[in-house]
């Protein structure tokens, strides 16, 4: 072998790992595509980061989630919504977490939903911080539940902070928690041959 | 399906398809960043409309007015009630009252600073949706894949970038496909909340499972035409500076020196009188 010649990259599961990113990315957006037309109450564009994370491991789902907002930035959200990326990346973390402590299994479906309570809960600060910075703490859900929520906790305490944080409150609790519902379900339904992640 | 789902590049011949990926992609971000420094309705305003000229010489005006008006019109028309009319102890800044009107039988105050406030944002928005819009639809996805490549970025995060324009079109597709499948299979589409989420599952496990089956096909193929070998990439479509470019460029650092001068001498809010700079929140 001469010396000029490099030795060939692993291959196989790592193509597949990558070619898994960008289409996480393409089913958070269909998501909220299909969430927009159904006239669904949540976001529910957060399921493909957890299933990726299950299915491939957690810099998969948090590539892949990441991503998406990077391409919601680039399209249709414009550039202040590339933050929530990092909301996706906190949902890859939690849910690798959960899946690690074993509550990520269909099998338990009251834990799946407790760590969709927790991831939602936690996230609802999270979205505030980046409405403040970001969109001047108005509302960032732009449907008659997101604003109805919104003009209530504003008229109730004249605060931007708080309606912000309760508006986020009040769809992010059951939205994560449908999230990562739908993420364990069809991870469930995912042939073992497919499963990337190191157990 | 709606049609805001349905974006994608648009081919064209126009001044602006002509300019170069990283041309639009600065102007984007010069427009963006600009305008969430300066606090100022005019200032917004006069980075929107050459915005807007710009999509409609482009011939992707349409598409980005219908994206703009779905996502900004119902925020800023929000904003004005809520701050402005609605709740005047909801925005703290609200003091100068512009109209006074009753509503059955109640005295209704419309506030300036409430109602200035939503627009600034809101038409922030606008200028940062129409800038990213007028990049991402008028940019050849092989001119973006050239840029890219030539900025040294490793080929494999390049393609993963690439791949989700790719990926989105035809999963939107096959989406609308199985949504045919399963009318015609008895599908019920004006239902209650719960079956709605029903039908999200009906077309979301067959639209996954028959992902994983192509992302399979895709590394096959990938990697059996070298997508691993640790070779030099060719690229379709060179992407080069021309003079428009230059010119775009060169009004651009003008403009951004003009701001900087208004910054130092004047302030954030240049052109509004009797309207002070409000932190996000007031």
């Amino acid at each position: 072998m001469s010396k000029e010649s490099k030795p060939l990259p692993p291959s196989g599961a790592t193509i597949l790992m990558i070619v898994l990113i960008p289409a996480i990315a393409a089913l958070n957006y269909v998501t909220s595509a299909i969430v927009t037309i159904t006239k669904i109450p949540a976001f529910l564009d957060t399921w493909a980061t957890s299933f990726g994370t299950l299915v491939a491991g957690l810099y998969v789902g948090a590539a892949g989630g990441f991503l998406y907002n990077i391409v919601m930035a680039l399209t249709l959200w414009g550039l202040p919504s590339w933050p929530w990326g990092f909301i996706n990346v906190y949902i890859a973390v939690m849910t690798w977490f959960f899946d690690r402590i074993g509550w990520m299994d269909i099998k338990k479906p009251l834990k799946v939903i407790a760590g969709g309570l927790i991831i939602g809960f936690l996230n609802t600060f999270a979205c505030t911080l980046v409405s403040y910075v970001f969109f001047g703490l108005l509302p960032t859900w732009a449907n008659a539940y997101g604003m109805a929520t919104y003009s209530i906790a504003l008229g109730a305490t004249g605060n931007m902070f708080i309606a912000s944080w309760f508006s986020s409150l009040s769809v992010e609790l059951y939205d994560k928690t449908i999230a990562q519902f739908i993420a364990v379900l069809i991870a469930s339904a995912v042939p073992k041959r497919f499963i990337l992640k190191k157990s | 399906m709606s049609t805001i789902i349905q974006i994608g590049y648009v081919p064209g011949d126009t001044f602006v398809h002509r300019l170069d990926p990283r041309t639009k992609f600065s102007l984007f971000l010069w427009s963006s960043i600009f305008n969430y420094v300066f606090y100022d309705l005019y200032i917004s305003l006069a980075s929107l409309i050459p915005l807007v000229l710009l999509s409609f010489i482009g011939k992707v005006g349409k598409q980005i007015f219908k994206i703009i008006a779905l996502v900004v019109i119902p925020l800023f028309a929000f904003t004005t009630l809520l701050l402005g009319m609605l709740i005047p102890y909801g925005f703290p800044q609200n003091k100068t009252s512009l109209l006074i009107f009753n509503v059955l039988g109640r005295e209704v105050v419309w506030y300036l600073e409430g109602t200035v406030y939503g627009a600034v944002w809101s038409l922030r928005l606008a200028i940062t949706m129409c800038g990213a819009l007028l990049f991402y639809l008028t940019s050849h996805p092989g001119r973006i894949t050239s840029v890219l490549l030539k900025s040294r970025i490793p080929y494999k995060y390049v393609y993963v970038l690439i791949a989700v324009f790719q990926f989105i079109p035809i999963m939107l597709s096959e989406v609308q496909t199985i949504y045919q499948a399963q009318l015609s299979r008895g599908l019920n589409v004006n239902v209650g909340l719960f079956k709605r989420l029903k039908n999200f599952f009906v077309l979301m496990i067959p639209l996954t499972l028959g992902s994983i089956n192509r992302i399979q096909l895709r590394s096959i193929a990938l990697e059996s035409r070298g997508f691993s070998a640790p070779v030099r990439k060719s690229i379709i479509l060179e992407s080069d500076l021309t003079k428009s470019d230059y010119l775009t460029m060169a009004t651009m650092a003008g403009l951004t020196a003009l701001f900087i001068y208004l910054i130092m001498t004047i302030g954030l809010v240049p052109f509004m009188k009797g309207i002070e700079y409000v932190h996000p929140g007031g």
